[in-house]
């Protein structure tokens, strides 16, 4: 997959500028990967309990084999009303758990 | 007479100038006039008016009868109080100046109407009202306001997109409005107060938060993260931003990041001892910095680009602020102040772009700087501003974020802020690079076209950058002290 | 992206997920019913007899005057987006459209009826607004009772035929009198508490003067804007009718723009 990974953003991102398009598909794609792995790092060196690590790490290992993380995004943030409607509602129930299970409160 | 007489002037005054100027909608001279005298006033009375607490209607603090009321605090503020101090005053001259900035350009075009600087007007007085609220409802009814009013300047460029990018915001706009109702009614119902500060005293000496409290500070949140344009809600707002004029987008896109600083402020000063809040926004902020600037990096238009850039950078503002010590939130409100600058320079500069070639699609332009020089090198000194080098005025701020990153003991999120600020130089560079320097234009220039307008505001702008870069102490050091004296 | 292509499985999620949050509020609501306080309504309660006899427009228009402002200006607001939806003071410019001719629907009855009807909700309205301080009412449901005489009559007859015809500039007019009037009121308190107190307070009740600031000073008089009355409800009765004016003059605004529209818009 990697070796590959250059055709690959060059036929996806031809039509955005020669040459430019490519530099920031690979620096987007490098931004998505760290943050995954920041992410990984931190979650990792803040959580005390053994079986979310294991989580993350497994999480970030999942992540990293779908490399061309870049155009999932952005299909993800495209202006339908269905993806941002899905999104909120995902959105709402984790503030709303987040609050309630993290205060220790079971309604 | 300057004491805090003055403070409600600052949102009725831009009111009285929008119903006057929308009356007189199609007298082009007289609206003219009007809108240049009273943008010019809206920016003398923040500065002439002192700091203090205004009381509308007059209605005085009073004895709360604790054992009839059943309120927790023994007196209260009994009408609408608004808060006017250093943090509002920098807040509220940077906000009137730069609509001062914007309708001047917008009186420039033809085809204005009144009805367009009537909304401009009232979305300032909306968003003065955001600041100075120091009461809960009258928060939320202006900021109802303000997405009523911000949907009406994206309607009114009258483009099949930008009404279906107005409608989404309205749509999206009912959840959000509807959940921080529904909170405010909530904690109305369980402390029997609307105030902000007596709301905030209430709850801590009630003690632990009740669950019907940890229902109303969800739904809150959920209205935070619309208004301030955070995960869920990028693309509606970044959409909006992209749809309007290009100075109008400036406005837009000051308009949501000051809304997020007030709003943060009021949710970090009301329920200031509960630390998951926090580690929320914290969690939203860094998501929607990662989104905003990757969805940046694969645009080819340049307000769309300059949209999403706008987007992220107002997720780093969010995560100074997430991050919860007195250090971080002033570093995060520094930068609100400074992104606000430079992301304006660069949406004034596509407005220009957009008034001489008709568009912005970077791919059909090219060679500019031959054309416009001056254009050219205001945008690249923009750029190097916005993505945090040195003598500008948003490497001031962020490096503070990273220092109080480090500070908090998360410096993985110092890292991530670093590499935001180059994904957002590769974003901007690209399009600068294609629109100003790529031989070959299919997209020709208007002729007619000076822009003289455009050129003398991004200057001014670009040397107000400079000179935030130089001195941020004028700046910073009123925000920090500010922010310990709240101490949220 | 369509919704034939959205799959399947991310509706079932955004499904459970919004089931557990209407489930989270409705178990909110139902415990909420056991800690409600009196909190601010009991002070209200106790502080409102003194300035008009109906508390619930004590609250609306004195304590929290200032919030109907905004209440006021959301519909403007409002009301000036939906007319820009068709087109008015776009950045594109309005042309003046040809009032579409309606075709005769109407029976006779409604034809009989309606314009008495009409005449009789415009009464109700205005008794509504004016008596919004001591009864039921005020100017929210007054405005909007007048205004659906007029969309009644404007629906039976027609844009062009109706007896009970307002144009647009009359609309626009009354509704900057009406905003005008609650803004400049409020100025009114804030310049008259300023000149005998020392520091002004926006929307103060020069008419009731309920701290006693106001004495008998340089214009030999006592209440300002005191609305004639026996009950001596000060300025609120004048909010009232700002307030009738401008929900009038918008309701009326969208609903002859609806009219106006033609099918493809």
């Amino acid at each position: 997959m990697l070796d590959k990974i250059y055709e690959i953003f060059h036929d996806r991102m031809i039509h955005k500028g020669k040459g430019v398009g490519v530099g920031s598909g690979f620096t987007s794609e490098f931004l998505m990967i760290s943050f995954f792995l920041i992410a990984g790092i931190l979650v990792l060196r803040t959580a005390n309990s053994i079986l979310f690590a294991l989580g993350s790490i497994l999480i970030l290992a999942a992540i990293l084999f779908t490399v061309p993380s870049v155009f999932r995004v952005e299909k993800e943030n495209t202006d339908s009303i269905n993806l941002t409607s899905f999104y909120v509602a995902i959105s709402i129930v984790t503030i709303l758990i987040v609050f309630f299970a993290g205060s220790g409160v079971l309604i | 007479m300057f004491n805090s007489t003055l403070i409600p002037l600052m949102v009725v005054f831009p009111l009285i100038a929008a119903i006057l100027v929308n009356f007189l909608h199609k007298k082009d001279r007289s609206v003219k006039t009007i809108a240049i005298i009273s943008s010019i006033v809206a920016v003398v009375i923040p500065i002439l008016t002192l700091y203090g607490v205004h009381l509308f209607s007059g209605h005085i603090r009073t004895e709360s009868f604790p054992e009839m009321s059943k309120l927790l605090i023994p007196d209260v503020y009994m009408g609408i109080v608004y808060a006017y101090g250093p943090l509002q005053k920098i807040l509220l001259v940077l906000l009137t100046i730069m609509t001062v900035f914007v309708i001047f350009l917008s009186l420039n075009k033809k085809l204005i109407s009144g009805v367009y600087i009537a909304m401009i007007f009232i979305s300032l007085a909306s968003v003065s009202a955001i600041i100075l609220a120091d009461d809960f409802f009258n928060f939320f009814v202006f900021i109802e306001v303000l997405t009523v009013a911000q949907a009406a300047l994206v309607i009114a460029v009258r483009e099949t997109k930008s009404h279906k990018a107005a409608f989404k915001y309205m749509i999206f706009g009912s959840i959000s409005g509807g959940s921080i109702l529904l909170g405010i009614a909530l904690l109305l119902g369980v402390y029997g107060l609307l105030n902000m500060t007596d709301l905030s005293n209430a709850i801590k000496a009630g003690g632990a938060l009740q669950p019907i409290a940890l229902t109303a500070i969800s739904l809150i949140t959920i209205g935070w993260l619309y208004e301030s344009g955070l995960f869920p809600f990028h693309v509606v707002k970044s959409n909006m931003y992209e749809n309007a004029m290009p100075e109008v987008a400036a406005l837009l896109q000051l308009q949501s990041k000051v809304v997020l600083v007030a709003m943060s402020i009021a949710l970090l000063r009301i329920f200031s001892g509960y630390s998951l809040l926090k580690s929320v926004m914290l969690g939203f902020a860094i998501f929607t910095v990662v989104v905003g600037s990757v969805m940046a990096l694969q645009q080819t238009d340049l307000r769309k680009l300059l949209s999403f850039v706008a987007v992220g950078q107002a997720g780093l503002v969010a995560m100074g602020i997430g991050l919860g010590t007195s250090f971080s939130i002033s570093a995060g409100i520094f930068h609100a102040i400074n992104d606000v600058l430079s992301m304006a320079i660069l949406f004034f500069v596509a407005g220009f772009i957009f008034e001489a070639y008709k568009t912005t699609k970077v791919d059909k332009i090219g060679d500019a700087l031959q054309k416009i020089p001056l254009v050219g090198l205001v945008m690249f000194l923009a750029t190097l501003a916005i993505s945090g080098v040195p003598p500008f005025n948003s490497y001031q701020s962020e490096l503070r974020i990273i220092q109080s990153a480090v500070q908090a003991g998360y410096a993985e999120l110092g890292v991530l802020v670093i590499l935001l600020s180059v994904a957002t130089f590769v974003a901007i560079i690209k399009a600068f690079y294609l629109i100003f320097m790529r031989p070959g234009s299919t997209a020709e220039i208007d002729p007619k076209f000076k822009g003289t307008m455009y050129k003398t505001i991004i200057v001014v702008l670009i040397a107000m950058c400079l000179f935030i870069g130089l001195f941020p102490h004028v700046i910073y050091d009123p925000i920090y002290n500010v922010i310990v004296a709240l101490g949220v | 992206m369509k919704t034939s292509e959205f799959e399947q499985g991310r509706n079932i999620i955004m499904g459970v997920a919004l089931f557990l949050f209407s489930f989270l509020i409705l178990r909110t609501m139902y415990i909420f019913s056991n800690s409600i306080i009196p909190g601010m309504s009991h002070l209200y309660n106790l502080y409102s007899g003194n300035i008009a006899p109906n508390i619930i427009t004590v609250i609306l228009f004195d304590f929290r005057g200032y919030d109907t402002l905004g209440e006021t200006f959301i519909l403007i607001t409002a009301v000036i987006t939906t007319t820009m939806v068709f087109g008015w003071g776009s950045l594109k410019g309005y042309k003046k459209k040809e009032t579409p001719q309606m075709t005769e629907k109407s029976t006779i009855i409604q034809k009989l009826l309606s314009f008495p009807m009409s005449m009789l909700l415009v009464a109700f309205g205005v008794t509504v607004i004016l008596g919004g301080h001591i009864t039921p009412g005020g100017g929210f449901p007054g405005g909007s009772v007048i205004a659906t005489g007029y969309f009644l009559s404007v629906v039976i007859y027609g844009l062009k035929k109706t007896p009970l015809r307002f144009t647009h500039k009359f609309l626009v007019n009354l509704s900057t009198i009406g905003a005008l009037i609650f803004l400049l009121t409020g100025v009114v308190g804030l310049v008259f508490s300023a000149y005998y107190h020392g520091t002004g307070y926006y929307l103060y009740n020069t008419g009731v003067d309920p701290y006693q600031i106001i004495n008998v000073g340089a214009f030999g008089w006592d209440n300002i804007l005191d609305y004639p009355d026996p009950t001596h409800p000060g300025v609120i009765p004048y909010l009232n009718i700002g307030v009738g004016f401008n929900v009038l003059a918008g309701l009326s605004l969208i609903a002859m723009f609806l009219m106006e529209a033609k099918k493809d818009e």
